[in-house]
């Protein structure tokens, strides 16, 4: 698929060869989640050990199954994969920690799904927890070492100023814009109040929204995700073993990544960088789209669980993600295009604003939503045709991100 | 002939209106200046010659002294930082002059001295003081904080140093153990009339006749002093014209900004000055310093600066007088509990071609420029084949801000932190830290901003600083 048509993403190199396709080759045969929220009785052993076990059940294995483990985390470096080991007891095996920022659940199971498509092992455990909670921050972390002409600042006061440029790009009034921002949150919590598992299951109003408090102008509260604990599991095997077994199951249909190369948290920035849009978001949705033949992703994907840490960052999503062209994210928000009844449902869940967003584990809790869409599990938000299935993760901030999509379809049986 | 080339002067932008400290019964009239959170001694010096060398090459900067009873460091010089931060060559003299309020003029004589003995061509002497008055003193509603620059140098003067006159001498009226963060005042009723009064009398009268001049051959008489009343004294005893021929103290509308005043009074004196001008300046502290001035024709196109009164002009009220305690760090705020981001020595050390001397990177390959220097170009992949490129005093324009509430961070002068994108004309784009922007709802995109140097989030007991934009004052 051809990459510029509509993005600014003339910056990235065409490469030499495409790549291969991961489509219909690995299931997932079983998921578990915690309950997201302020988790203050749960440890990390608790996240990994409730939500794996969950996820055992699931997928009718145990412990002497799992012959490899994938872990993503990213608020420390001492969360390895023998945390993961010692919390469950796996005896030996192999176990692997990746991060890539707020992409790292996600990580966990694309690397996972080429582990079980290279053949090495049957059955892999993929898992992402955060504790976060405990740090006593209200915000999300910058953490390690930066440099030194970078500020200490937070995840909302790098995203401001996205909402700042998109206004003034696309000359909406003030007072238009934070409206814009506000549906997308109250649509988000309208979701979230339906589901169990959910940090804030409450819904708000426009009013609620519009008149929060400032976080970082002209982000008030509600345009912010919280800081949330929380553990997500994926079992995962191939599609042929699935199939065998008739396990209820779902298929992994595309993998896209994109790291993005200038770290604004260092202070680094270039001139032909442009924060309304989100490159690395676009480059890994061609990816995965194309791995799984996807030409029109607004008609071919039925919902999608996309990485809104802030109400600007959705909305530029919609557009990176091809779901309409650029600048016409507000008027789709504004027609409910995106709500559970439009036509392509986003965050059915809650998103990260209403579910939380425990870092490491909420790209996996995004497939966990698909994975219950698919099989008919989603309760109230229930879709008819959840058709191919779209998890979005966005590390990084405005300038440079870790973007992740990951699609999930129909099982074989 | 040896003399002052061009001036310049910084005034923060915070004042403090007295009546608000008059809960005490020691507020008295006027404002002061204050400086901002994130501003001390070594950042004013940095802003007052950036003023001053307005359009001048800093690579022609022989040395540079610094005078100061601030400095932030007791041991660490701040004229090798301001030198650094300024990206004057390797190779230039750096000293502090401290310890007196004289000091300013001192640091004059010695650069001018060291002109006339031709070790230097062009010498830099900034003076920048940010002291502390104990809360609610008349030290503290009397002080201003501020800074002046003054170059140097035997071509192009716009004022010839016709003479220098010194008297030094053993007097304490005001003094600071360098164990404590506050100035302490001995009475005035022995302090005036035995020390600064008959001292500085003596020692101008004696100038004048050094020079070969008396009261009426003097256009403006600049001199310190320690308030407005003291002041206002000595120029009716020595038969000047207290309205025509003397240099408002600005007592009222800055305050006594210590060792930079003598300075900063000769700057506000210049900005007003005409060619054919005699102007007799006096610092007192521990002695008194007399330097006399004639103004040359090339003073008028030397008033490009924003200057001492230029600055007065720009400024912000602060709310309350716990605001100006802030400001000074003078009380305790809970620190957030953000991890703590520690850019160590060694980084800091590293990193200082871009993070002080505001260095880009510009590939030699296809003109590429990039902020930080970056050693593999994201355009043509060349690698190490740049070279390094100045960013400092090319226009910046505001491409995008923001505000953060979620850092409290003591350095920052109005809370929220401010936060922008700015684009340099040469091409560079960064995100840095905003400072004194106001109303965060007031800026807009594309609007012009300025550098300015200033201080970070203290690191445990080392100072970090680095640049920060600020819309043009």
């Amino acid at each position: 698929m051809s990459l510029p048509t509509l993005g600014s993403v003339s910056q990235c190199d065409k490469k030499e060869k495409e790549m291969g396709t991961i489509k219909d080759k690995v299931a997932i045969i079983g998921m578990g989640c915690t309950p997201f929220g302020d988790l203050w009785k749960m440890g990390v052993p608790d996240l990994i050990i409730n939500s794996a076990y969950e996820a055992y059940e699931d997928a009718k294995v145990g412990p002497k199954d799992i012959q490899a483990v994938f872990v993503g985390n990213v608020s420390s470096s001492m969360w390895t994969g023998a945390t993961v080991t010692e919390a469950l007891q796996l005896d030996k095996i192999p176990a692997t920690r990746l991060e890539n920022n707020c992409a790292s659940g996600a990580e966990a199971l694309r690397v996972g799904a080429f582990s079980i498509a290279a053949g090495m092992y049957d059955t892999v455990l993929c898992v992402g927890f955060e504790k976060l909670k405990d740090y006593g921050s209200g915000a999300l972390e910058m953490p390690g070492s930066m440099h030194p002409i970078s500020v200490v600042g937070s995840a909302p006061g790098s995203f401001a100023k996205s909402a700042v440029q998109y206004f003034e790009k696309y000359k909406i009034p003030f007072n238009t814009g934070k409206e814009i921002l506000a549906k997308i949150a109250v649509k988000n919590h309208a979701n979230g109040a339906l589901h169990p598992k959910a940090h804030f299951k409450r819904a708000i109003t426009l009013e609620t929204a519009m008149n929060a408090p400032m976080i970082a102008w002209p982000l008030g509260l509600f345009d912010c995700c919280p800081v949330t604990d929380g553990g997500a599991c994926a079992i995962i095997t191939s599609a042929e073993t699935a199939k065998a077994t008739k396990k209820p199951h779902v298929l992994i249909k595309g993998l896209g990544l994109s790291v993005g190369r200038i770290d604004p948290f260092k202070g680094k920035f270039r001139s032909d960088v442009d924060i309304t849009f989100w490159d690395e978001t676009w480059v890994a949705a061609q990816q995965a789209y194309q791995q799984a033949g996807i030409k029109d992703p607004r008609k071919e994907i039925g919902s999608a669980e996309v990485h809104d840490c802030f109400t600007i960052t959705e909305l530029i999503i919609y557009e990176s993600l091809g779901f309409c062209p650029r600048g016409k994210g507000p008027e789709e928000v504004a027609k409910d295009s995106f709500t559970l009844t439009g036509d392509l449902p986003v965050n059915t869940d809650g998103g990260l604003k209403s579910f939380g967003h425990p870092v490491g584990a909420s790209g996996l809790r995004m497939v966990y939503e698909l994975y219950n869409q698919q099989l008919g599990r989603a309760d109230k938000r229930q879709l008819k045709n959840p058709k191919i299935g779209l998890a979005h993760s966005q590390g990084g901030t405005p300038g440079m991100f870790q973007a992740s999509v990951t699609l999930i379809g129909p099982g074989a049986n | 002939m040896v003399g002052i080339c061009s001036y310049g002067a910084y005034v923060p932008l915070y004042r403090l209106a007295r009546e608000i400290m008059v809960l005490e019964g020691k507020g008295g009239a006027g404002e002061r200046s204050v400086a901002g959170a994130d501003e001390d001694a070594l950042t004013m010096a940095v802003d007052a010659i950036l003023d001053c060398t307005k359009g001048k090459d800093h690579a022609s900067i022989d040395g540079l002294l610094n005078a100061s009873t601030s400095a932030p460091f007791a041991e660490k010089q701040t004229a090798a930082a301001v030198a650094a931060a300024l990206d004057f060559g390797d190779n230039i003299v750096t000293a502090d002059i401290g310890n007196s309020l004289r000091a300013g003029l001192t640091a004059v004589r010695m650069a001018a001295d060291s002109v006339k003995a031709g070790s230097a061509k062009k010498m830099l002497v900034s003076a920048s003081d940010c002291r502390l008055g104990s809360p609610l003193s008349a030290a503290e509603s009397n002080s201003g904080d501020g800074a002046a620059a003054l170059l140097l140098g035997d071509k192009d003067v716009i004022a010839t140093i016709e003479g220098f006159y010194s008297f030094s001498t053993d007097f304490t009226d005001t003094w600071r153990p360098n164990t404590d963060r506050f100035v302490h005042v001995w009475n005035d009723r022995f302090t005036g009339p035995e020390g600064y009064t008959p001292m500085m009398q003596a020692a101008i009268t004696a100038a004048m006749k050094k020079f070969g001049v008396d009261a009426k051959g003097i256009s403006k008489l600049v001199y310190s002093g320690p308030d407005a009343r003291t002041h206002g004294g000595i120029a009716t005893a020595l038969k000047f014209d207290p309205k025509t021929q003397v240099q408002d103290g600005l007592f009222g509308i800055m305050g006594n900004t210590g060792t930079a005043h003598s300075l900063m009074l000769l700057v506000a004196a210049l900005e007003q000055a005409k060619p054919g001008d005699t102007i007799l300046v006096a610092a007192w502290g521990d002695g008194v310093d007399v330097m006399l001035l004639k103004v040359t024709d090339a003073i008028e196109k030397a008033k490009d600066k924003h200057g001492v009164l230029g600055y007065l002009k720009s400024k912000k009220m602060l709310p309350s007088y716990t605001k100006y305690l802030r400001l000074r760090h003078l009380f305790y705020m809970e620190p957030s509990r953000m991890t703590a981001i520690t850019p160590g020595l060694a980084q800091l050390w590293r990193e200082r071609d871009s993070m002080y001397k505001l260095h880009a990177s510009k590939c030699k390959q296809c003109n590429w420029i990039e902020f930080p220097i970056r050693r593999i170009c994201p355009k043509c992949y060349s690698k190490d084949n740049f070279e390094q490129v100045k960013l400092l005093g090319s226009q910046v324009k505001l491409y995008s801000f923001s505000t953060d509430t979620i850092p409290t961070i003591p350095e920052v002068t109005d809370p929220p932190q401010g936060r922008a994108i700015i684009d340099f004309e040469s091409g560079a784009r960064l995100e840095l830290e905003m400072t004194d922007f106001g109303n965060i709802e007031n800026l807009k995109v594309g609007q012009p901003m300025e550098m300015t140097f200033r201080r970070l989030e203290r690191q445990g007991d080392v100072a970090a600083y680095a640049w920060k934009c600020k819309p043009v004052r």
